[in-house]
């Protein structure tokens, strides 16, 4: 042995043996033939779900169908789209706690082509069908001066070209940071980790602002008439709150099957629950202080879109949200031994997956029914028995065959993903780090 | 009652207008006794003297070393801090505070603003918010050296010029005699099996 090679594994004062951390193939891959029973019942069951979706498209009506696939298709890509931050923020941060967890964000991550081709899909049958949800694709839409103000950057060419330029961004960006981890297993190779961060360097800006446009294309052009520079943090806000949460029940899902003993414990879960915290607080940060500007401004083009969500059973549905995405996970994730609990966290996890879908409900389901609210609404006003049914609750197994349509595929397509590889980067030159990581507050 | 509770947690070091508590040992020169002091060479040799005495059962007393010993406080027992539970209250203090106070001077002073209702809700949640913070902020930072013993002119301990090369190249134990456990010659019998290097007795004849 020469001198350099024992100065270089013992560069931190540490032993190459990790201390006995176990890297064995039982610890760290799960068996690939199991994965892949539960991956394809799931996405049967996802096929199944857009299966009903289109039958539904033609039963109910092709605007209801395509507000609740695009609903399943924008929480799926926001859970992709927030653990494509959180692989680029650990590298640029130089995380050292994550390392045996970020496997798993970067397979959620890897996975954002699904959701995205599909929320792009949703425009390619806005256009074929003339326009149903993206009310700004209909005939005669641009004699409105509001869109016509709006219609250099509202356009479908434009449009087209931006869905392709964020698709050709996210897949660069995750493909690249997968590969970057999974050669450094192979070659071990430790100035990967530099060209990863370079990589982060410039992916997040990039990705700060294709996040937010996407969500301005995707959500909000759907009512063309609403303004709110909020509205990409406010969408950045909910994928970062639920891609920690759904990392959080990928982890417990391994762990119970007695794999990543010694890899994964408690501290970094406590690490995740913080995560979990911060991202709550902050999505009700953002979601308030939109609200906020809007009540104060009182401009009609904006009030609009609140209205709509404070009356006809929404205002109820806004409630919820506020009390299920912010108030109560707050005070449950105040409690340390919480934050510490794989089994509490993912049980919120659940939770959170829930509410994300909730939000996108909440952004998306009002508008497939604007006129019912607004004409609600003028019988409200005028005092006359009301008589609109904007939520239509008749045809709630079509929003549910939407969501599940997208979830089956994403979870099933996951769960393939995961059982596929190694469950942490082994050969990472901070995994001693995360093997040591302790919380003392 | 106040000034035992006061004295218990030591606030006659800092606030010299309080009434000292009586001295459980003196001198036979008639000063009062601080404590003993133990004093190590090695890290290890502090480490497992701490164990000693945590297992002896002793809540007052301290360990003093040049640099961050790893795991030390795990070797001492020390418990997690109560901190974090005051400065919860702090901040739901300010939360109930701000909401009182706009309550009260939009109540008292109706002042009406781009025609919003003077009871909307909305506008107090900023001011809530912040109070909440800074409320927060202050509990944290004037607790935590509440809960030190801070600020103080003066420790007993810097009178042994032994102490002072804690800050360089020596480990030590400090066992204070307001521990209820405290007998000067049970603590220096337990510091020298724990393999002290030296064990000397500290004055505080203020």
């Amino acid at each position: 042995m020469s001198h350099a090679a024992a100065t270089t594994s013992g560069a931190h004062g540490l032993h190459a043996d990790h201390h006995g951390a176990d890297l064995s193939a039982r610890n760290i891959t799960l068996d690939p033939a199991k994965g892949k029973t539960l991956s394809l019942l799931l996405i049967v069951v996802g096929l199944a779900g857009l299966g009903v979706t289109i039958a539904g498209g033609f039963a109910v009506g092709i605007k209801h169908a395509v507000g609740a696939y695009h609903v399943g298709a924008m929480s799926m890509l926001a859970i992709s789209l927030g653990a494509l931050f959180m692989v680029l923020a650990f590298h640029l941060i130089g995380a050292g706690w994550s390392v045996t967890i970020r496997r798993q964000f970067e397979n959620v991550a890897s996975l954002v082509w699904l959701p995205a081709i599909m929320a792009a899909g949703t425009f390619v049958i806005e256009v074929a069908t003339g326009g149903h949800l993206y009310s700004w694709l209909q005939k005669g839409a641009q004699s409105d001066p509001l869109l016509a103000a709006k219609s250099d950057y509202l356009n479908p060419v434009f449009f087209a070209i931006r869905a392709v330029l964020f698709l050709g961004l996210w897949v660069f960006l995750s493909r690249k940071m997968f590969a970057y981890s999974t050669e450094q297993d192979r070659t071990g190779d430790k100035w990967l980790t530099n060209r990863a961060r370079f990589t982060a360097s410039w992916g997040m800006p990039l990705l700060a602002l294709s996040i937010a446009f996407a969500a301005f294309d995707w959500l909000k052009s759907i009512d063309y008439r609403f303004f709110s520079t909020m509205w990409g943090v406010y969408y950045f806000a909910g994928s970062a709150f639920v891609s920690t949460a759904v990392v959080v029940m990928l982890l417990t899902f391994i762990k119970k099957q007695g794999r990543l003993e010694g890899l994964v414990n408690e501290e970094h879960f406590h690490d995740l629950g913080k995560l979990m915290f911060a991202f709550t607080v902050f999505w009700a940060y953002i979601g308030f202080s939109q609200y906020f500007l809007i009540w104060y401004a009182n401009i009609p083009e904006e009030t609009s879109f609140i209205l709509a969500r404070k009356h006809a059973g929404w205002g109820a549905w806004t409630q919820l949200l506020m009390l299920g995405h912010f108030v109560a996970p707050f005070y449950i994730l105040l409690w340390r031994p919480i934050r510490r609990s794989m089994v509490a966290l993912s049980l919120l996890g659940i939770w959170f997956l829930f509410m994300q879908i909730a939000d996108m409900v909440w952004i998306i389901r009002p508008m497939v029914y604007s006129e019912q609210i607004g004409e609600y609404l003028r019988q409200l006003d005028q005092g006359v028995p009301v008589t609109a049914d904007p939520i239509r609750l008749q045809h709630i197994w079509l929003d549910i065959a939407g969501i599940v349509g997208a979830a089956g595929l994403f979870f099933g397509l996951l769960i393939r993903k995961v059982y596929s590889g190694q469950l942490i980067p082994t050969r990472d030159p901070r995994l001693p780090e995360a093997l040591h990581h302790r919380n003392y507050v | 009652m106040l000034a035992d509770l006061l004295a218990r947690f030591g606030a006659h070091n800092y606030m010299p207008f309080l009434k000292r508590p009586p001295a459980r040992f003196v001198t036979e020169s008639g000063a009062e006794v601080f404590g003993v002091l133990a004093e190590f060479h090695t890290p290890a040799a502090v480490y497992h003297a701490a164990e000693k005495v945590r297992d002896a059962g002793y809540t007052r007393w301290d360990v003093h070393s040049p640099f961050p010993i790893h795991g030390i406080e795990d070797a001492m027992g020390i418990k997690r801090t109560i901190l974090p539970v005051i400065v919860a209250c702090g901040a739901f203090t300010g939360t109930g505070l701000a909401y009182l106070m706009q309550w009260w001077m939009s109540t008292n002073y109706r002042l009406p603003v781009q025609g919003k209702p003077p009871e909307a809700w909305q506008p107090y949640i900023p001011i809530m918010f912040e109070i909440s913070v800074l409320l927060a902020a202050f509990t944290a930072l004037f607790v935590m050296l509440m809960l030190n013993g801070l600020p103080r002119w003066h420790h007993p301990l810097f009178r042994s010029d032994r102490f002072l090369r804690v800050s360089q190249d020596r480990f030590a134990i400090s066992i204070e005699a307001v521990d209820p456990k405290f007998d000067p010659h049970a603590a220096r019998k337990l510091l020298e099996t724990a393999g002290a290097k030296t064990v000397e007795l500290v004055e505080d004849p203020s």
